[in-house]
């Protein structure tokens, strides 16, 4: 189909577009997010398994435009998407590697504490793995409340849930996220490439 | 930042206070290699473009094997409507035509409480059968019949003393009404009577339209001995 965005036209209009068939418009409105898609799928995989990742987000995305409700932002609509692209892909990978996580695990280190640990940028890649590794329910709007700067409310009209069943499931993640990073070692993570213990990861 | 300042829970442990803070730095984090231009455009246009290509094959797939499917279909429907009640007679395995054949039947005032009339035929010797309010019993008779009829017609012409087949002439357009019938007939020791029945015809030749009134000869059991008789 041929494309008629033309001239900056707005997310709305895009999505209009492509909801009624054409797949361009969706193209420009991908690449227009295309910072947010990257930032999240290249903070779990490298290479052509991050272009995976992109890719497979958008096409999900495509899929499911018709069950987009324009009253949450669009950005975060796709941002869950990707999200929950790259969860998917950290299972896969993680079943790769279950068997070198013995090893990993018999060299680990001392642990350290998580702020300490939020230094680095490798450190920070390793944050936002281990929150890509969250159940759904919390790892949504964690990602989206802390890294893509979106509001409660705003998660909230995304999710169709209440801001407290929100802010309770974000302080659940918080939780499970401290333990598991209390049990991060600095070394083991740039080998296995979690640096979560074996324990957090059957959780997942 | 502010908004997450805005957002915070007042009830965050010190521990939960520790990750936010690594959550606030990790959301610094920034990919060492740009995306690739065009990449997630290209992406759709080739997943727009297979959807479309699947679309076309499965068109032509139809187009190729409809005009084969449609013949088929044609040559079953002309097998079945040619085949006539004198071509079954030839059958071996069609029930024979040595019974009594009916004479007269009764009017609406002579077969009271029936469920309802669904035909009636205008050619000597009539016949009037009606629905038994069969639904039921209809679908298992149905299955019934659809296996090999010549198993049914190899059933004995009396399995027991006491059931007997008699052969009723009924226009052609009840047999494919109904198999399973209240019957309304006289017999040719002109006794008259209402009786459930099981139209012994097998599945082809339930095909007589509505306004065909050709008598066609068929032996009829009654459906309680029937019932018992053709139970596994």
């Amino acid at each position: 189909m041929v494309t008629t965005c033309l001239n900056e036209p707005t997310d709305d209009a895009l999505i209009e577009s492509a909801r009624q068939g054409d797949s361009g418009c969706f193209g420009i409105l991908c690449e227009r997010h295309r910072a947010r898609i990257w930032r999240i799928a290249a903070s779990v995989a490298d290479g052509a398994d991050a272009d995976d990742i992109a890719q497979d987000a958008v096409i999900r995305a495509y899929e499911a435009l018709s069950r987009y409700r324009a009253d949450a932002p669009f950005g975060a609509w796709l941002s869950r998407i990707t999200v929950n692209a790259a969860h998917d892909h950290r299972r896969s990978a993680w079943k790769r590697r279950v068997r070198s996580l013995a090893d990993v695990r018999e060299g680990a280190g001392p642990s350290l504490d998580a702020e300490e640990l939020a230094m680095g940028r490798h450190t920070q890649r390793q944050i936002r793995r281990a929150v890509a590794d969250l159940p759904e329910r919390e790892r949504v709007p964690i990602w989206l409340h802390y890294f893509d700067g979106f509001t409660v409310a705003e998660i909230a009209r995304l999710s169709g849930e209440p801001e407290a069943t929100l802010r309770s499931r974000v302080r659940s993640g918080l939780r499970r996220l401290g333990k598991s990073l209390s049990g991060w070692d600095g070394t083991s993570e740039v080998r296995d490439g979690g640096g979560l213990r074996e324990a957090d990861r059957c959780r997942i | 930042m502010s908004h997450l300042i805005a957002d915070r829970s007042s009830s965050l442990s010190e521990d939960d206070n520790a990750v936010e803070r690594a959550l606030i730095r990790a959301s610094q984090w920034q990919p060492d290699v740009p995306i690739a231009d065009g990449l997630l455009a290209r992406a759709v246009a080739a997943r727009c473009g297979r959807r479309a290509a699947q679309g076309r094959r499965a068109s032509m797939v139809v187009l190729r094997w409809a005009p084969v499917a449609l013949t088929v279909v044609a040559v079953a429907y002309l097998a079945l409507r040619c085949r006539t009640p004198e071509a079954a007679d030839g059958n071996p395995g069609v029930a024979s035509n040595h019974g009594v054949r009916v004479a007269q039947v009764a009017d609406d005032a002579q077969a009271p409480g029936l469920p309802g009339r669904m035909a009636e035929a205008t050619e000597a010797p009539p016949v009037r059968v009606t629905s038994a309010g069969a639904d039921d019993t209809r679908q298992q008779h149905r299955r019934r019949i659809a296996r090999p009829w010549r198993r049914t017609a190899s059933l004995p012409a009396a399995p027991r003393p006491e059931v007997a087949w008699q052969t009723y002439s009924v226009p052609r357009y009840v047999t494919g009404v109904s198999t399973v019938a209240w019957v309304g007939a006289t017999d040719a020791n002109g006794e008259y009577d209402v009786i459930p029945a099981v139209l012994d015809v097998p599945l082809a030749e339930c095909a007589g339209e509505r306004d065909d009134q050709h008598p066609v000869e068929l032996d009829v059991m009654p459906v309680r001995h029937a019932m018992e008789e053709y139970d596994d």
